[in-house]
């Protein structure tokens, strides 16, 4: 039973951020058969764009379903870290980011892979960080799709459709297909062109829902009452307070979690898209407006307790507590409302679909391909390479969420949270020192990366775990923090004795120099803060 | 390539960057309904906050010139 009016509004603006996807080709031009300008929009963006960029890339459609689905159906510990989390990121990325912008724009990389390549003079470690990089993105894809399917869904349109004696997902191909069109043909100009919308759908939808929805159910006096009352029916699943023992565990999630996120492949290619490392910094301090947003939007899965939303019937019944927000929409807004706040969703599964397609297609085609099938390939050659491959990456996805649970899906992506963070010490502390010794860092990689899957089974497919070494048991706390943990202290312990032993370091090929680059290029004026 | 100016670089600010992870990093400090604000109970505005109070940190050290 299609929602009509809300379908219409929904295509409407899907259309519009198809065709600007298209056009976006055009946006300062380059040669696309560059990678640097397909896979990094040429390194051109400004203040303005890599804001609206970066918070759509970075705030993805998973995020406003999931957030606000977690706080809905467990509470505090597995929704609110969410806050701290988004807190935390800035300043570090305000460290960080600005010496990889520079090294990255000093030597021409394009990935993390290829830094961590000429940092330690391993191509061994080299291949590991590319590989993490693209394996924890690809879950991360597919929960954009699936951010896609739960709008559709919720404005009644059916999943399947029936072709002869098939059953195809026809809406969600055609949504594929639509990214997959203008990301080959644009790069990562589209998904900026199209950032620009969707960020400013998000924003409306939001303080529409705010200026709604808590006046019609009494007040945040009367949602946290409701989260209380649902906290006293279910005192061991559903948490409005943390509990003690808790604590750990929440402070590991948002610390792990905050740095872990720009070791993602999708947020530094959205960094290295800009054109100076002061446009990163101005960011850090910009982007918190979207961390604003989350927090608030986190709350509107408690909102969706007060409003006692149903989860249990119609089209949105199979997707349990991350029909919250959807739910809520439905309930509480006219139909042409909710289309907009649907095509809000699912733009804002674009944008990340689009980035990560990018980053990871970046990743394979300098750091795979190019290193090891076809060294000689021309620019020309890698670029098509890349294009082709974010296509594929894309259908894999598609089929991903289509034919695997999606548990299945949220599982391999708390994973790939585990996994990705193991690439900090070569990563992040590679950006400040080159003293570790390059197989000791791939030690340690290796290890955090076996033993966080095991501990991520044994924990029962959760990211949260109780180590035990005979009768002594840790607080419970997130596993890529207790593995990044064993990573360094194993980094750290074997570099001395690599070295001595005479597994030697590799060579260092950056200068120091090249981690503070001042602006060198002549600023248009006036041009440049528009971005 | 014009040679690049050295700013003075005060790297002391940076120690500012870290008053958000001693803020939030202590849970059993905010963890707790009172006092409230708009019907909010202290863990979830003390949270918000800190979006707020880090992004101003954040721009002072920017235009300070860490």
């Amino acid at each position: 039973m299609i929602n009509w009016v809300a379908f219409t509004v929904f295509i409407f603006f899907f259309v519009v951020v198809t065709v600007l996807g298209f056009v976006a080709a055009r946006w300062r031009r380059g040669n696309l058969d560059l990678i640097n300008e397909w896979g990094l929009a040429g390194r051109r963006f400004g203040t303005i764009v890599t804001w609206f960029l970066l918070g759509g890339d970075l705030y993805t459609a998973y995020t406003f379903i999931a957030v606000p689905g977690a706080m809905f159906g467990l509470g505090v510990l597995n929704g609110w870290f969410a806050v701290p989390y988004t807190v935390l990121v800035y300043p570090i990325v305000f460290i960080l980011m600005p010496r990889f912008w520079s090294v990255c724009k000093k030597r021409g990389y394009v990935t993390t892979s290829d830094f961590v390549k000429d940092r330690f003079g391993s191509k061994t470690l080299a291949f590991a960080v590319a590989l993490t990089g693209i394996v924890a993105t690809l879950p991360y894809i597919a929960l954009q799709m699936y951010g896609i399917q739960i709008s559709l869904a919720a404005i009644g349109v059916p999943l399947s459709v029936s072709i002869g004696s098939l059953q195809i997902d026809l809406p969600l191909l055609i949504a594929f297909l639509i990214v997959a069109a203008y990301t080959y043909t644009s790069g990562l100009r589209a998904p900026a062109m199209i950032a620009l919308v969707k960020d400013t759908m998000i924003f409306i939808t939001l303080i529409a829902i705010l200026v709604v929805i808590p006046s019609q159910l009494g007040g945040f006096g009367a949602i946290f009452g409701a989260a209380n009352a649902k906290h006293a029916a279910n005192p061991t699943t559903f948490f409005v307070f943390l509990n003690p023992k808790q604590y750990w565990a929440y402070v590991t999630l948002a610390l792990g979690s905050a740095l872990a996120l720009f070791l993602y492949p999708h947020s530094l290619t959205a960094v290295l898209s800009s054109n100076s490392k002061n446009v990163v910094k101005r960011n850090t301090a910009l982007l918190p407006i979207y961390s604003m947003m989350l927090g608030l939007l986190a709350l509107t899965g408690y909102m969706a307790i007060a409003a006692h939303v149903n989860l249990t019937t119609g089209p949105l019944a199979k997707f349990g507590s991350n029909a919250a927000v959807p739910a809520l929409i439905n309930q509480e807004f006219p139909s042409w409302f909710a289309g907009f706040a649907f095509a809000a969703i699912s733009i804002g599964a674009l944008v990340p679909a689009s980035v990560m397609s990018i980053a990871a297609a970046n990743l394979f085609t300098r750091n795979i391909f190019k290193e090891y099938l076809n060294p000689n390939a021309s620019e020309r050659a890698e670029t098509s390479v890349a294009k082709w491959a974010s296509l594929i990456l894309k259908f894999g996805a598609v089929l991903f969420i289509i034919y695997i649970p999606t548990t299945q899906v949220i599982n391999f992506q708390l994973l790939g949270g585990i996994w990705i963070l193991q690439t900090l010490p070569a990563v992040f502390l590679g950006l400040y020192t080159n003293w570790f010794n390059r197989w000791a860092l791939l030690i340690g990689w290796l290890v955090g990366e076996v033993l966080g899957t095991v501990y991520f089974y044994q924990a029962g497919l959760k990211s949260v775990y109780t180590i035990t070494i005979g009768n002594f048991s840790f607080p419970a706390m997130y596993i890529a923090f207790s593995m990044i943990v064993v990573n360094l202290v194993l980094a750290i312990i074997l570099t001395p004795i690599f070295n001595v032993i005479g597994l030697r370091s590799g060579r260092d090929v950056t200068a120091q120099t090249d981690y503070d680059l001042e602006e060198a290029m002549p600023i248009e004026v006036g041009r440049e803060e528009l971005g | 390539m014009a040679t690049p100016i050295r700013r003075k670089k005060r790297s002391w600010l940076l120690i500012l960057l870290f008053i958000p992870f001693i803020g939030l990093l202590y849970p059993a400090f905010y963890n707790r309904p009172d006092p409230m604000f708009i019907g909010m109970p202290f863990l979830y505005w003390y949270s918000l906050l800190w979006i707020i109070l880090t992004a101003i940190l954040t721009a002072v050290v920017y235009f300070l010139g860490a």
